[in-house]
């Protein structure tokens, strides 16, 4: 079988993401940051809410952890029909310019990202829309837009996209985290540069975790599930991953974190036929706890795959270990670690003759259906 | 003659710093004997300054009293932090270079002042040259 054959969407953007991600830090210089967030804004920030839908909503949880590491300010992730429909309103702007509201949304144009950024201004949150476009709708009822840099071209699933969005984040988090001094210039510089070498480096290696990937998917076609574990922003690269084989191929799949996958996912019946998928970085604080889980993996029998940072040496034997370069700063794993998974799932469709999505059904792919319904873009938008 | 030293150093946030040693370190070095010898941080957020070379407290009088003259605000109209722009001002008020003079292969403060980098913002990692002029 020879792997250009299968050549696909996600293979083609692992490919391009170091590209893109150096393109992101390039154009989000300084003076772009300054016009996203003023400095009295950044200084009367009590609280951060990133709140979006799907992979919008993975890249707050994907970057939790560095936004609180630099800025010092507490941060929740929520996804938006909680924010927009759930969460009492006395969390809402009850202060100057707090809490400071992340909407992502790569298009701007689906209806719950906007009504989320409607919500907040009601109750005079501060708000930005990182999006594609200010004259979105997300645009439009943000306080501040943020420009998301996308790649060019049908890129869907995006995961460069999702990349860009992280990447993004990042860098309004060390923003805000050197304006309130959290960081120092040489911190903040470096964290900076350390994204792009990551990438970089990722990048240099790809070709090897190409072929392993490809070889993966050979053996996982026909598993009949597939089980994601990661903790904290590693949950992040295991709910990506998970998405993805419901978006290329429309498999079966579930996802959990390290503890909870032992009380529930951990039952599943004939775990002989389902691939397992531990995300398990050496800096998490959850680390021992995911070794611990590994073992319960091992005892059930499933095939299991471990995407590290760490050497194989960590773990038990019996487990196929894919160590990726380790990045200076252990917040940078999600960036790049999601192209891993994103290549299997985009191989699995290849090989099965699956069309990504449902392409070969193309009424069902649209957004806005009015034979079916409202789904995305002209969903009744109600702020409470 | 002109000697020139270039220092590299990894300042902390608001230190005061003696350089003194390395002042006197530079003019041996240099063999000049009458002149001046000048001290200079190419930077915008640290500076230098001359003072008594023996009171260790005025040292951290000194800092306190130009973070109370220039607080670090978040209205400054230059948004990149407030410690970074209430440095640029603390500089072009105390200065980034001091001039003494050399005489009999002395500075005749020798003994009597020191010299300091006044790092306003930090941590960062700076330089400073030292220059001696002279015959």
């Amino acid at each position: 079988m020879n792997k250009k054959d299968y050549s696909n969407r996600l293979s083609d953007q692992a490919y391009k993401a170091a590209e893109i991600i150096k393109e992101v830090c390039e154009k989000t210089d300084h003076n772009l940051l300054k016009e996203v967030i003023s400095m009295k804004e950044i200084h009367d920030i009590q609280k951060v809410i990133m709140t979006g839908c799907g992979d919008s909503w993975m890249a707050g949880i994907a970057t939790r952890a560095v936004f609180e590491a630099v800025t010092g300010i507490d941060v929740e992730v929520m996804r938006n029909i909680d924010f927009t429909r759930h969460l009492n309103s006395r969390f809402l702007g009850y202060s100057p310019n707090t809490p400071l509201v992340i909407v992502v949304s790569a298009s701007g144009d689906k209806a719950r990202p906007t009504e989320a950024l409607l919500r907040a201004g009601k109750y005079h949150a501060n708000t930005i829309a990182l999006t594609k476009s200010k004259d979105s709708p997300c645009g439009k009822a943000a306080r501040h837009v943020f420009p998301l840099v996308l790649p060019q071209g049908n890129y869907n699933p995006g995961s460069n996209s999702y990349s860009a969005a992280i990447t993004s984040l990042i860098l309004l988090a060390l923003r805000i985290g050197r304006a309130r001094n959290v960081i120092s210039h040489n911190e903040y510089e470096d964290m900076k540069k350390a994204i792009v070498d990551f990438a970089e480096e990722f990048s240099n290696n790809l070709e090897a975790l190409d072929n392993l990937s490809f070889d993966i998917a050979t053996r996982w076609k026909d598993l009949r599930a597939l089980d994601f574990i990661g903790d904290d922003s590693d949950y992040a690269t295991a709910q990506f991953g998970s998405a993805k084989v419901l978006e290329t191929y429309g498999g079966y799949t579930t996802y959990d974190d390290s503890e909870d996958w032992l009380h529930i996912n951990y039952f599943l019946s004939e775990p002989e036929t389902i691939g397992r998928v531990v995300i398990a970085n050496k800096n998490t604080p959850s680390f021992s706890r995911i070794k611990e889980t590994l073992q319960s993996i091992k005892r059930i029998g499933s095939p299991c795959i471990v995407i590290t940072d760490a050497s194989a040496d960590e773990f038990p034997d019996g487990f196929e270990v894919i160590t990726t370069p380790e990045p200076r700063y252990f917040w940078l794993n999600p960036l790049m670690q999601h192209y891993i998974f994103d290549m299997i799932a985009g191989y699995i469709a290849e090989l099965k003759g699956t069309p990504f999505f449902f392409e070969d059904k193309p009424e069902l792919m649209q957004n806005t259906a009015a034979a079916h319904g409202p789904r995305l873009i002209d969903s009744k938008i109600e702020i409470i | 003659m002109v000697y020139i030293e270039k220092f590299e150093i990894e300042t902390t946030k608001n230190a005061v710093i003696s350089i003194t040693e390395n002042v006197k370190e530079v003019l041996n070095k240099s063999g000049v004997k009458n002149g001046l010898l000048s001290i200079e941080v190419p930077h915008s957020t640290i500076g230098v300054v001359a003072t008594t070379a023996f009171v260790e407290d005025i040292r951290i009088d000194m800092m306190e009293e130009v973070k109370r003259l220039v607080p670090s605000r978040i209205n400054f109209k230059h948004e990149d932090t407030p410690d970074d722009a209430a440095g640029h001002i603390k500089c072009a008020l105390f200065g980034t270079s001091v001039t003494s003079i050399v005489k009999d292969g002395n500075l005749v403060a020798d003994g009597k002042l020191g010299y300091f980098l006044m790092e306003y913002d930090g941590p960062r990692k700076r330089n400073y040259y030292i220059c001696v002029l002279g015959e």
